[in-house]
């Protein structure tokens, strides 16, 4: 199996688009169901290494290791879940070019090991995400895209001068062979490349000090489309930017750099998530926050720390979707976003759902976010950061008092307007707070995964040329 | 902290990042050494064991590198259902030019173009040119028509989504093929030629055909939006 059928698929099913363009959202769940079965058939085959191209210096490898194919099968499932949800709402072909392109460009990004080619895939993924913003077509969307546009341009800009200048002192892409000479280049050229690539990537994974434009963009954009933001396109981007950091292996003080810029993303976001009073800005610096913990826990290179990590990468990603989602619900419903519909409302299924992907995302037992929140803890405290414990716990009551103040907009308001949930949006909704529940109370093989895909990770999945 | 203040402060860190990063990189461009290996010996050394392009450049754009020449068709796709999707349209084209001499020249000219472009992509694998450029120069045909038949003159939608939908599909088919076939996206399936002659290509003539059609498609289709826009 070829891992290039990951892009290759989807790009088919976008480019013989004419031919079933009335059936685009039974072709967007049949393709994502596919690239779910394909990722979930990979592994008993990991690590998998591919040279797309084969000639010297020229090759371009894909490599699915545990890691990547963790991410991989993370994206292909909300993928699925998200073509699922709308499913009921017919054909848009919008959505379905943007989001399938989206999808070819997280999943390069993450399988890529040639700098320019990740590039390519960057470039892939951001201009979908731009359509995705503008999708609702009113002056609110296309300012946010326009605004994305802009940031974006300045991320492709920054990033494609660290490639430049990395090709020019060494003379190679693939990213193993970068990771052997790297050690050539000056210091002082290092450290520019390092910080180029830290802006691009940055910008684009919403670390703090590049995260101004987030909120905005989230509330431009469609709630479903939030869910896709906050569960891949950050993720893709992060990853990525870890991947080179461990690969490039940059000093310690380097490292404390990016712990720090992950606590103050952290700090910042859940103040202002406590500020806001829309939903969709509250959801979208509620996904920032969890950006600085992973960042945070991620700078510290520990095998421990990393599992816990990306368990919280996975945790977050379901837990997001389903929150994004059942928002969606309401703002098709309402036409608005403010925490205000909360007392608008009575549907004891979307509210159920609404405070359980709450309590797993603020990292209440018995649900999956527990379990990656006290790994955390724990594997910061294994390493004696008993400041980094301290901050977590306390901005966490802050996390806890905004979360709670939107939940208990259900019990206000009279004369609530009776709301239907489909049969099939609760069938989804509800598989994913399962999903929470059932890895928050038997969480052992989930992290088996993480320690797994972190020791990958840690280890630097080297393919040496 | 509140959310003004913290806007700010983001603001004020990114400036002062970038402000960093210019500095330091006008400090330490002249800090740039020659690469340790320079590519085009070893390019000409390896294009000529694989295949029998006599434009170099052109083998490593759509063999060496396809895929990324792949990723950059989808790019420009997507780019150009972007501006299809967010266009404000009128029924009527910006110029509505009756000039006559215009209209004999147009009908004289536009299969020169053609042919022009066709060449051009053709040739890519002989001599510089290729599926972007020859596709802009077959679209410049189109552009010429609209500017000179205004309202009058309207190519054929359906060929057109066609034309981009079944030569991107090409595309990916043929790597599919290169993938099940070969050892690579892209693989020389077809036997090669001699170097210097019309079919000495392979697969890369193939590779630069559908990108040529595709961007012909494209442009043709993006500049009858522009030409068609309500505002501009």
């Amino acid at each position: 199996m070829s891992l290039l059928y990951f892009v290759l698929l989807p790009l088919l099913a976008l480019f013989l688009m004419p031919l079933y363009r009335k059936h685009l959202h039974i072709i967007s769940v049949m393709l994502n169901l596919t690239l779910l079965t394909l990722a979930l058939t990979c592994t008993h085959t990991l690590p998998m290494v591919e040279r797309v191209a084969v000639d010297l210096p020229f090759a371009i490898t894909f490599v699915l290791e545990r890691a990547s194919w963790l991410l991989l099968t993370l994206f292909t499932l909300i993928m699925s879940l998200v073509s699922l949800y709308h499913l009921r709402y017919g054909n848009d072909k919008a959505l379905f070019v943007a989001s399938t392109m989206l999808g070819v460009g997280v999943s390069g990004l993450i399988l890529s090991h040639d700098l320019f080619n990740i590039y390519i895939f960057f470039e892939i993924s951001s201009i979908s995400a731009y359509l995705l913003t503008a999708l609702n077509q009113d002056v609110k969307a296309y300012g946010g895209a326009i605004r994305y546009m802009i940031v974006g341009a300045f991320a492709s800009l920054f990033l494609l001068l660290g490639i430049m200048l990395i090709y020019l002192s060494i003379g190679v892409l693939d990213i193993g062979a970068i990771a052997e000479r790297f050690g050539l280049i000056e210091p002082r050229l290092q450290f520019l490349i390092l910080l180029s690539l830290f802006i691009g990537f940055g910008i684009k994974a919403e670390l703090f000090g590049l995260n101004f434009w987030v909120a905005d963009i989230y509330q431009a954009s469609r709630s479903s489309v939030g869910s896709l933001f906050s569960a891949l396109l950050s993720k893709s981007y992060l990853f990525v930017l870890f991947h080179l950091t461990y690969l490039l292996h940059v000093s310690p003080s380097q490292l404390f750099f990016l712990g720090l810029i992950g606590a103050l993303t952290f700090v910042a976001a859940e103040f202002s998530a406590f500020k806001s009073h829309e939903s969709k800005r509250i959801f979208a610096f509620s996904t920032l926050g969890q950006i600085g913990i992973i960042t945070l826990a991620l700078s510290y290179a520990d095998a421990m720390l990393s599992a816990a990590a990306l368990m919280l990468i996975l945790t977050h990603a379901v837990a997001k979707t389903a929150l994004f989602l059942a928002l969606d619900l309401l703002e098709r419903h309402f036409h608005s976003s403010h925490s205000t519909i909360f007392a608008r409302f009575h549907a004891p299924f979307l509210m159920g759902i609404i405070a359980l992907a709450g309590l797993s995302l603020l990292g209440i037992p018995p649900f999956a976010g527990f379990v990656a929140k006290l790994s955390i803890l724990t594997g910061l405290a294994s390493l004696e950061a008993y400041g980094a414990v301290a901050l977590i716990l306390l901005i966490s009551l802050i996390e806890a008092a905004y979360l709670f103040r939107l939940l208990t907009g259900f019990r206000q308001g009279t004369g609530k307007e009776r709301l239907y949930v489909a049969w099939s949006h609760k069938l989804l909704l509800g598989f994913m707070v399962l999903l929470l529940l059932g890895f928050g109370l038997m969480p052992e093989p989930l992290l088996q995964l993480c320690q797994a895909a972190a020791a990958s990770m840690l280890g630097g999945n080297h393919v040496p040329l | 902290m509140n959310l003004k203040r913290t806007l700010a402060l983001s603001h004020l860190l990114t400036g002062l990042l970038v402000s960093v990063m210019i500095i330091a990189l006008l400090g330490t461009l002249r800090l740039l050494t020659p690469p340790i290996d320079t590519i085009g010996e070893t390019l000409l050394h390896i294009n000529a064991q694989s295949t029998q392009v006599a434009n170099a450049v052109t083998s490593v754009v759509t063999y060496f590198r396809g895929l990324d020449t792949l990723g950059e068709v989808s790019i420009l796709f997507l780019s150009i259902f972007g501006v299809a999707l967010h266009m404000q349209h009128s029924t009527r084209n910006l110029f509505g030019a009756h000039d006559t001499l215009l209209q004999i020249g147009a009908q004289v000219l536009f299969p020169l173009i053609v042919l022009f472009g066709v060449y051009i992509i053709t040739h890519g694998h002989l001599s510089p040119g290729g599926g972007f450029q020859g596709g802009v120069i077959i679209a410049s045909a189109f552009v010429l028509r609209f500017l000179a038949y205004g309202d009058h003159y309207e190519p054929s939608a359906r060929l057109l989504t066609l034309s981009e939908s079944l030569s991107g599909a090409g595309l990916v088919l043929l790597g599919v093929l290169g993938l099940l076939l070969g050892d690579r996206i892209f693989a020389q399936i077809l036997s090669l030629g001699t170097m210097g002659t019309l079919l000495s290509g392979g697969v890369i003539e193939l590779v630069y055909l559908f990108v040529g059609l595709k961007v012909a498609a494209e442009m043709t289709l993006l500049s009858q939006h522009f030409i068609k826009a309500r505002d501009v």
